[in-house]
Parts: C-alpha cells; sequence; structure tokens
C-alpha cells in the first residue's frame, strides 16, 4: 500500500490526519508535534524517513487547510485587488 | 522566423495580459533586448518574461468554460502542437507571488511545458514551492528556481536585469531595471512608496535607488495609481488608526472583529501590530488561505509571535485560541468582499455556525469602491444578520473606510504618493501604465501623465502591442492579437460537498475574443464566442487532452473602439 502514497501525498495526509485527530488545528502544532502525529499514523507504518524540512510542515497544513475549508482559492478575492 | 519588429536595437516591451479593455487579468510582459555588434553588424537578442499571471475572473472569457484562463506565450516558450517560438525566454523574473503575477506557471508546467529559470527572492521562491505542492504538481525535473534579491544584478543574454526593493502588500517583492548597452527601461511590478510596514525593517521601496536611475528611458508602472477612498497610503498610519480603534473606550469589553483580504500579509501584520500595543491578543479566523499567509510569514523570517511575545497569536480552534475571551482580543478574518470561503461570511450567511460572533460585535472592514459594490458587501450581509435577530444583534456596528478615514487596503501606488513620490523621483523619460484595470482608467491616467509633464506614449499599449525604446524615443511599433490558453479542470467534493478545482484535465490556446479592445461586448464578438462553442460543442479537442493548435496570430490593422 505504500507504493501508492508517499510523504509529499499531502492531501492523503492531512485526510488521514484528520481523522484519526479531528478539529486538531495543525497551525497551532509545533513541527516536531505534527512529526509524532504523522508517525502514530497507520498508513505511516513501513514508511521511509519523514521530512524534516519546516516547508514541508507548512505545505501539509496548506494541505490540511484544504481539507478544512475546501476549496481551491477561486471564492477568495482575486490578488489582483490587494 | 526571426521577427521584424524588433530589429533595430533597443528594448522592446510587449505586454501580454494586464491590458485588457476592463479587469484586471493577468500581469506579464514579454521584454527583449536587441543589441548590434559595432564592428560584425552582428544582431543579438535577448527575451525575458516578467511575471506570468493568471486572468483573476476566468468567467469573464469567453463565457466562462475554462476554470483557468492565461496568457499564450506562444511567441518565447515552446508549447506543445504550436509553432516553434521566434524568440524563446531566457529567463522569467517574478515581481511578487500573487496569484495575478505568477500562476500560469502552474498552468503551464501542467501542460508540459520546459520553463526557462525563474528568478525571484526567497519569498517569493518559497511560495512558489509551497504552491507546486499545495496543488501536488510534481516540480519538473530541470526547472530552476533561482533567488534574486534586491540590490542584485544578473545578466542574461545582452541584458542586465537589476533588482529593486518594491512595497506591496506582501514581503518579497520587487521591481526591475532592464539595460543593454543602448538604452533602459525600468519595470515598477506592484508597489507604492510606503516605507512604513510592520513587515518592513528596510526591505521596502527606496525613492534613493530610483533616484540613482534617473533619466531611465523607460517605465512601466503596474497597477500604479489607484484612486479608492479611505486608503491609507502609509501602513504605519494605518496601524494607528486601527490602534485607535482597540483602544476605544465605546469599544471596550465588546469583541473586535477585522476583516481583511485574506493574502493581504503586509494589513495582517499591521493589525497585529496594532493589537500588540493595545494589549490584545489576537485570534486568526480567516480561512484556509488566510492561514497559509501567516504561516508563510512565519517561515520567511517574519515571526510575528516572536515579535510580539506579550500577546498570544492563535488559530481559531486551537487550545491557546479556546483560553481567550473573545473580549480581550482581537479576531482577524476575511469576507470583506463577502468572499464564500471566509468563516466569517459563512456565520453570517447561517452556513457554519462555527465562527464565534457576539452580539455587541465592532467589525472593522474597510471595503471601499467600485470592487466592493460588484461583489456582496459584507454590510449587506451583516444587515442581513442584524434583522434575523435585531433584539440582540441592534448593537452590532461597522467601521468602514468611509467612516474611519486610513483604514482602507492597497499594496498599490496611490494618486497621491505616486505622483509625489515615485514619478519624481525615477523621472523617467516615457511612462505608461499597465495592468490598472481598464483602458479608460489607464487613459485617463495618461493623460495626468502629460498634464503633469512626464513623457507618456500617445496610444495606451494594449495586450500584444510593442514598445520600442530607443535613444531617440518610444513609439509603439507592432499591435498584434493576444491569445490565450484556456485550461479544463476536474472537480472534486470538499468537505461539505461543495466543487472545487482538482487536476488541469485539457488546454487549448483562445483568440483574444476581443477582451483587450473592447469588442467583446459587441455583437461580433459574442457571435464569435458563439460560433467558437459550437465548435466546441462538436468535440474538437476540448475534452482531449489535446490543444487547438490555432495560433495565427494576425496585425490589427484598425483596433476598433467603443466610444471610449
Amino acid at each position: 500500500m505504500a507504493d501508492e502514497y508517499d510523504w509529499f501525498s499531502l492531501d492523503f495526509w492531512a485526510e488521514e490526519l484528520e481523522k484519526k485527530y479531528p478539529s486538531t488545528n495543525l497551525f497551532s502544532l509545533s513541527d516536531q508535534k505534527l512529526s509524532e502525529m504523522l508517525l502514530s499514523l497507520e498508513a505511516a507504518k513501513g514508511m521511509s524517513a519523514l521530512p524534516t524540512k519546516k516547508s514541508y510542515f507548512s505545505a501539509l497544513r496548506s494541505a490540511w487547510t484544504v481539507v478544512q475549508y475546501g476549496g481551491d482559492d477561486s471564492k477568495d478575492i482575486p490578488d489582483a485587488y490587494i | 522566423m526571426a521577427s521584424t519588429k524588433n530589429s533595430e536595437p533597443g528594448l522592446y516591451w510587449t505586454p501580454k495580459g494586464g491590458n485588457n479593455h476592463e479587469a484586471m487579468f493577468a500581469s506579464c510582459h514579454n521584454y527583449t533586448s536587441v543589441t548590434k555588434d559595432k564592428e560584425t553588424g552582428k544582431v543579438s537578442k535577448t527575451t525575458i518574461l516578467i511575471d506570468m499571471g493568471q486572468n483573476e475572473d476566468p468567467k469573464d472569457f469567453a463565457d466562462g468554460v475554462y476554470q483557468k484562463v492565461v496568457p499564450a506565450l506562444t511567441d518565447c516558450l515552446a508549447i506543445p502542437g504550436q509553432p516553434e517560438p521566434e524568440e524563446p525566454a531566457a529567463a522569467i523574473f517574478l515581481t511578487h507571488s500573487h496569484s495575478d503575477h505568477i500562476d500560469a506557471i502552474f498552468e503551464y508546467v501542467q501542460m508540459g511545458v520546459e520553463l526557462p529559470p525563474i528568478y525571484g527572492t526567497e519569498y517569493t521562491i518559497n511560495a512558489l514551492r509551497a504552491e507546486f505542492i499545495k496543488r501536488q504538481i510534481p516540480v519538473p525535473e530541470g526547472l530552476e528556481m533561482k533567488t534574486v534579491e534586491a540590490g542584485d544584478t544578473i545578466e542574461i543574454g545582452n541584458m542586465k536585469v537589476e533588482a529593486l526593493a518594491a512595497s506591496h502588500s506582501i514581503p518579497g517583492c520587487l521591481s526591475f531595471k532592464l539595460s543593454n548597452e543602448e538604452v533602459s527601461a525600468f519595470h515598477s511590478g506592484d508597489t507604492k512608496s510606503d516605507q512604513t510596514s510592520s513587515l518592513g525593517d528596510g526591505r521596502g521601496v527606496s525613492l534613493d535607488a530610483y533616484r540613482a536611475m534617473e533619466g531611465v528611458d523607460f517605465a512601466v508602472w503596474d497597477g500604479a495609481m489607484a484612486n479608492r477612498s479611505g486608503h491609507s497610503t502609509s501602513e504605519a498610519g494605518a496601524k494607528e488608526e486601527y490602534k485607535k480603534i482597540f483602544e476605544d473606550k465605546a469599544n471596550e469589553g465588546k469583541q473586535i472583529i477585522v476583516a481583511m483580504p485574506a493574502a493581504h500579509s503586509q494589513r495582517l501584520a499591521s493589525v497585529i501590530a496594532a493589537a500588540a500595543e493595545a494589549g490584545k491578543h489576537v485570534i486568526i479566523n480567516g480561512g484556509a488561505t488566510m492561514e497559509i499567509n501567516y504561516v508563510a510569514l512565519g517561515d520567511n523570517g517574519y515571526d510575528l509571535q516572536e515579535k510580539y511575545p506579550d500577546i498570544t497569536i492563535a488559530t481559531a480552534g486551537s487550545d491557546e485560541a479556546q483560553k481567550i475571551k473573545p473580549e480581550d482580543c482581537i479576531t482577524i478574518t476575511t469576507g470583506i468582499y463577502g468572499e464564500k470561503n471566509s468563516p466569517f461570511v459563512k456565520k453570517l450567511q447561517g452556513l457554519d455556525d462555527s465562527f464565534v460572533l457576539r452580539d455587541d460585535a465592532v467589525i472593522v472592514s474597510p471595503a471601499v469602491g467600485k470592487a466592493v459594490s460588484e461583489r456582496e458587501k459584507i454590510e449587506d450581509l451583516l444587515d442581513g444578520y442584524i434583522e434575523k435577530d435585531p433584539d440582540h444583534r441592534s448593537g452590532m456596528k461597522i467601521i468602514t473606510a468611509e467612516t474611519v478615514k486610513g483604514i482602507g487596503s492597497s499594496g498599490h501606488a496611490q494618486h497621491d504618493d505616486f505622483f509625489q513620490d515615485l514619478l519624481p523621483a525615477l523621472k523617467a523619460k516615457v511612462n505608461v501604465p499597465t495592468h490598472v484595470g481598464s483602458a479608460k482608467k489607464a487613459e485617463r491616467f495618461m493623460q495626468e501623465l502629460r498634464d503633469a509633464g512626464y513623457g507618456t506614449l500617445s496610444e495606451y499599449p494594449r495586450n500584444g502591442y510593442t514598445v520600442q525604446v530607443t535613444k531617440q524615443g518610444c513609439q509603439i511599433v507592432a499591435k498584434e492579437e493576444v491569445k490565450w490558453i484556456g485550461a479544463k479542470y476536474s472537480k472534486k467534493k470538499d468537505k461539505d460537498g461543495n466543487d472545487v478545482l482538482d487536476k488541469q484535465l485539457s488546454w487549448s490556446v483562445e483568440d483574444d475574443h476581443g477582451f483587450s479592445t473592447g469588442d467583446f461586448r459587441q455583437d461580433n464578438a459574442r457571435k464569435k464566442i458563439k460560433e467558437w462553442q459550437q465548435k466546441n460543442s462538436q468535440g474538437n479537442n476540448q475534452d482531449k487532452g489535446n490543444n487547438q493548435n490555432n495560433v495565427n496570430s494576425s496585425i490589427i490593422k484598425d483596433i476598433k473602439r467603443d466610444g471610449r
């Protein structure tokens, strides 16, 4: 099963985190805590080493917000107005 | 085949997407440097792109059949199924990371186009990388993303590209000075003259740097000279206005909600700074984009919690946020334009009850201007919310930029700071607007330049026009019809069951349909679109992952006017 995704399958991990830790705001967690949560997931067993870069966790939080709030950015204000 | 429009030495500028008849559309610019060896007479050409934006209102193009619309850069990028580009771009320089300046990159990458090296500040490149990850688009092997910071000079072929700091609504913004042995040009990117951002520390625009370029031959002012009532030209001034509201005795003990555009990181920083000075905690509850942008600030050296350790800055729903009483904090949210993704808007519409909104709330929403009237105003939504329970909610109040001047939001130069600061500091020989929202605005802009004694062109350079910059002056030397690439996307459901865009399915090169000239509002353009739709419905490659290969760039012999 691990062949179907890797650590950069962000939507997948965001959804898995939401299933196991519903309503936990990833933005309020440290990267370390988020690492622990990821590694605690059933799907993480047998995976290669988790990325450690800060940008990885930021991207994962971004994916999680999409799971939380839904959607692309098309319902936001166009950047051109800002 | 070499182009004949730029055979003489000089610099050549062609706007590709921002100079439409109406609407902001996509900021994207082709610059070609042409030099001639004095001994051999050999002509050398170097082309670069500055910015690759997307059309911000795709529903307005071709009756909205495409979910994404970006400029068709067939003359400088090798696009599958299209003729080889005449003058391939050697580099892409990004002024900043807003979608109307970078999002075409994601469309081209998904189309399989090999892009030249991309240059931007560390903040911009980080934002670009994060978007690739967020959209789950693999970064193509071999795509170079290089950082360039203010003060750096990059040599690309026969052209020098000098990066200068710009002040916009997010960090990491640049202007560029382009030069060759003949002439020079300045491309402002989105900027204003303000240097007082809470994110500042000297990284904003420098008028001294402008003065050092005095006499530059040509200047393209991107998004400059907005005219919004209630706008603050000083971010420090805006911060003070917010602080006054936060400290106002009349608002004591009440919940204060500040709404702003999700991507306006600079204003987010100002409001947090004002909250810190007023001794208020902050809860950020503006939806996905706002939270992402807040985190991006921290990732790029602007850790606001570290900067303001005496207050707690928490994201809604977090343990920290649960401990803070609404009256002890400033709630920062989105929704000033009635954005459907905003949790505040969802609350007002009765769609989501998780947003904490007390019946005594003071809402600070600096929405003003035409852009607001075209959308559902937050005031209207709030009125509707109050009317549902007037006995309890009539104590709510809203503060706008029309009632408290100076809290308006914009990352663009307004009329005053443009004419008083930017223009006189640079003293370019010829100045032209781009990406200002409409042809009418641009022409008014150019008339004001003439009235004030500044050089400009005799005609508004629409998308596809090419301006030649030489020591003898600047002139429009070609008027080509631009093309657009429309991309169709698959959709998926979000958590609430709403359709959201997923993956690019297909794309095709489309005619301008008169968008750049205004003809699309006339019957002939409508007819053209209908013909195209009929062709489309007959299965002409639309959903087969193929492009239509219909590039036949033609010179517009007679640009029709629509009575402006």
